[in-house]
């Protein structure tokens, strides 16, 4: 017990003696220092871990995210999608962001968005990159930390003719 | 070869110049970019190489809309759009900036009126 | 002896049977001017042979990406081109024409002859992104407006290479033009729908080269496609193409800038 306490008790001692040879008008300088608006903008949040790696292993609910993206698409090079969340499913909650992953993409995360406060609903409309036939995952985060997740099995019909120009 | 820069706008960005207050409507977004991902190859072969944007941004008067945290398989020459709502006139800016430093910005405005 | 008269071979009457035997002659090569395969009935665009989802990005200007080459076409074109031409619109349905020694001007070669000539700047760059953004401007001034082409364009020299190109078996596939885009078209190649090969659309976005091009591009493709010498962008065969794409077309509408597979 004393041990540990040791440390902590060295730094409280630390800080007094720091405080009693600060001149009497450093409270003044730090205020200046800093806006004098009580409400700083909040500090932005750590970086997450990329959305493949958050949802890796975890189960999730669909709650009330739809990935709207049609079955079969003629080229993976442009694949139309709607990412929505219903609403009424969210009670207090509101949605933060929405990705698409595409596990067989050579890079899964195929979109990770923030949704700002601007925005009247939780949808995104888009096009995306499809490199192989797979299923296709849509992920709502939402202002509690629960993920939703919406999965579509895309198949990629591929291309009659090859294009070398 | 040098070939000289293209004078204008390499983006859109589509709103309703009017709107009610508090009512919801779309905000478009379309760039004409590459998005090269590193994987194509060009006709000799060579692979081209790997330019994505890497970063994203559209907000109203400085209200976020959206930022883009990856985007590493949109399509090429990309779309995004949105529903918003807003209470008074002001314009949309996006901003954006791919991995060979290239930037970009657009802004439209929209006006509210009297329900 | 005189038999008669009138069978008596006069100038005046051998003048006259050969008169009669010309007019003849131009008739029935009226009458057998060749026609398109596609009666004109039949004839539709290559919009109507995409996916719906790609129809949708062609009808929606805010979602077709070819529009963003439009809106840097116009300031060129207000830029350099207004000298000349106050009006955009109609300029594209002169296009492609036949030049007095019989070749073809595209219209990607007209804006780099405009560029030479007139602007008195360097030609610029095959599909280039000035050059396809001027093109798919012009293009898209003449929307919903029919290609003008010359008189009597199947008497030709180029429509003559053309036809001889687009109906002559080649490539390890043994193909030729006309077998799908004339005979086969509605039908698929595994899950392409194949089209009736018209230009109408050019300069297009194609989602296949996830970008713009031109026409001459599109062409290049086809041979490829067909597994045979692809010619250069220079080779005047393509230009000839591009006319005989334009009397096939008999009059449907310019719809660039397209979007296609």
């Amino acid at each position: 017990m004393r041990r540990s306490n040791q440390p902590s008790n060295l730094t409280r001692r630390h800080a007094v003696a720091i405080l009693a040879t600060l001149p009497w008008w450093a409270p003044a300088l730090d205020a200046a220092a800093q806006p004098a608006s009580p409400r700083l903008p909040p500090t932005p949040t750590a970086p997450l871990p990329p959305l493949d790696e958050r949802t890796r292993g975890i189960k999730m609910e669909r709650g009330g995210l739809s990935l709207d993206i049609p079955t079969m698409a003629e080229t993976g090079a442009s694949v139309p999608v709607v990412l929505f969340v219903n609403p009424a499913s969210l009670g207090t909650r509101r949605v933060t962001r929405l990705g698409i992953l595409a596990p067989l993409n050579p890079r899964p995360v195929v979109l990770e968005i923030e949704l700002g406060s601007a925005l009247a609903q939780a949808r995104l409309t888009t096009s995306i990159r499809l490199g192989a036939t797979q299923d296709v995952v849509g992920v709502a985060q939402l202002s509690d930390g629960t993920l939703w997740q919406h999965t579509v099995n895309v198949h990629l019909t591929g291309s009659a003719c090859f294009d070398g120009t | 070869m040098s070939i000289e820069p293209i004078p204008g706008r390499n983006a859109r960005l589509i709103v309703p110049p009017l709107v009610h207050a508090g009512e919801e409507f779309q905000v478009r977004l379309l760039i004409q970019h590459p998005m090269e991902t590193g994987f194509r190859r060009d006709v000799n072969g060579e692979l081209i190489e790997i330019n994505l944007l890497e970063s994203l941004s559209l907000d109203f008067e400085g209200q976020p809309v959206f930022t883009a945290l990856s985007m590493n398989a949109l399509t090429a020459n990309p779309y995004l759009a949105f529903v918003v709502a807003i209470k008074q006139s002001g314009s949309f800016n996006a901003r954006w900036r791919d991995q060979r430093g290239n930037v970009g910005s657009i802004s439209a405005s929209v006006r509210v009126v009297a329900s | 002896m005189r038999v008669c008269g009138l069978l008596h071979p006069s100038p005046v009457w051998v003048l006259l049977a050969a008169l009669l035997g010309c007019l003849a002659a131009n008739a029935s090569a009226q009458l057998a001017a060749p026609q398109p395969v596609i009666a004109k009935r039949d004839v539709r665009s290559g919009a109507t042979f995409t996916s719906a989802t790609i129809q949708a990005q062609q009808k929606d200007d805010d979602r077709n990406p070819g529009m963003l080459w439009v809106d840097q076409g116009r300031e060129i074109f207000a830029r350099d081109c207004v000298g000349c031409h106050a009006e955009p619109k109609g300029l594209a349905t002169q296009l492609p024409r036949l030049k007095t020694d019989g070749s073809v001007i595209t219209l990607e070669a007209q804006i780099n002859r405009c560029q030479v000539e007139r602007v008195k700047a360097v030609a610029y760059p095959i599909e280039s992104q000035p050059l396809l953004s001027l093109a798919t401007y012009v293009a898209f001034s003449s929307r919903g407006l029919a290609q003008q082409l010359p008189a009597n364009v199947t008497q030709s020299h180029a429509w003559q290479r053309a036809h001889n190109e687009f109906t002559r078996v080649q490539g390890k596939l043994d193909f030729n033009c006309r077998a799908c885009h004339d005979q086969l078209y509605g039908k698929r190649v595994r899950n392409v729908n194949i089209s009736q090969g018209y230009g109408v659309g050019y300069p297009a976005y194609r989602v296949e080269w996830q970008t713009l091009g031109s026409l001459n591009r599109r062409l290049r493709a086809c041979f490829f496609g067909m597994e045979t010498t692809v010619p250069a962008t220079s080779d005047p065969i393509l230009a000839d193409l591009e006319l005989y794409l334009a009397w096939r077309a008999q009059g449907l509408p310019l719809e660039a800038p397209a979007v296609r597979r």
